[in-house]
């Protein structure tokens, strides 16, 4: 890691290994501070960017931004989706699946999601209800009207209004993800069970926070 | 050299409103070594079924879906929608 600061700060020692211009420190070395008015910029494979300003007396600032941070938690792994109606049942009215497969990432409080669904049965899911995909690996964020957003790469054998665009929403408190289309003139409508139909598949990749 | 897999529940964690996170890991050894480790999550909602849980996770639902704890669930579900 190569730092460039204007104007050139004063150093705080820190422990060792202590902290040295133009050299690259290893992941996890010590952190950098700088005593006076300064834009550190932090070099990594390409770019420089700048990560912070420094305040008058001291900063610190992690010494590599290309690793995660110690203690920050990781976890990647699978999820099973399922497409359910409104009594967020994925399996207790005769659903039938053909393919479920789901991913995530989760670092910190963000979770990543990735998945596909085909249901071969759509069972005696309630027509009238708004279409959802059950199963998220994590409970959402519980913080009022929270909602995030998964954009949708497929969406097939479906009853839909042509370039509606459907996507996913993803509220408070939830593992669960609404099916949404902008059809209306007024903004996006839910897409309903009675638009889907068996052999249908949806996939989707989206983030939200925990 | 002996490659084995088991499944083990690697945690449950108890959200405020009941809801239990689940996470299953599969864990391969070679020798009794362990040379991989994968996870698959779920959550369990109070109010749903544990019949199909590991036991340890049905030991949790029962003591944490209560009646009281089912039933808010189910309203702040209502309203939310």
């Amino acid at each position: 890691m190569s730092i460039n600061v204007t104007p050139i700060p004063r150093l705080i020692d820190l422990a060792a290994p202590a902290f040295t211009l133009g050299t690259a420190n290893a992941a996890g070395s010590a952190d950098t501070a700088v005593a006076s008015d300064s834009t550190l910029l932090v070099f990594d494979a390409v770019n420089p960017a700048p990560v912070g300003v420094a305040a008058v007396g001291s900063a610190v600032v992690s010494s590599r931004r290309d690793h995660v941070h110690a203690g920050t938690p990781y976890e990647e792994g699978t999820w099973t989706p399922q497409i359910c109606d409104e009594s967020l049942d994925g399996s207790g009215e005769g659903q039938v699946y053909s393919l479920q497969l789901g991913t995530y990432t989760k670092l910190g409080r963000v979770v990543t999601i990735d998945f596909s669904v085909t249901i071969s049965n759509l069972g005696t899911l309630t027509t009238s209800q708004n279409a959802r995909v059950l199963g998220l690996p994590f409970t959402s964020k519980n913080l009022g009207d929270y909602s995030a957003t998964a954009s949708m790469s497929q969406l097939s054998s479906a009853a839909i209004t042509a370039l509606s665009s459907p996507t996913g929403q993803i509220n408070s408190n939830s593992t669960n993800m609404q099916i949404f289309q902008f059809d209306q003139t007024t903004g996006s409508g839910i897409i309903t069970i009675a638009q889907l139909s068996a052999g249908g598949s949806v996939r989707a990749s989206g983030r939200y926070i925990v | 050299m002996a490659i084995t897999e088991r499944t083990i529940i690697g945690s449950r964690e108890v959200l405020a409103d009941g809801q239990i996170q689940v996470r299953t890991d599969t864990v391969i050894e070679r020798d009794g070594v362990e040379i991989s480790r994968t996870y698959h999550r779920h959550v369990l909602a109070p109010g749903d079924s544990i019949t199909d849980q590991d036991p340890s996770v049905q030991r949790i639902a029962m003591a944490e879906h209560t009646p009281a704890k089912i039933a808010a669930y189910k309203l702040a579900l209502e309203n939310a929608a």
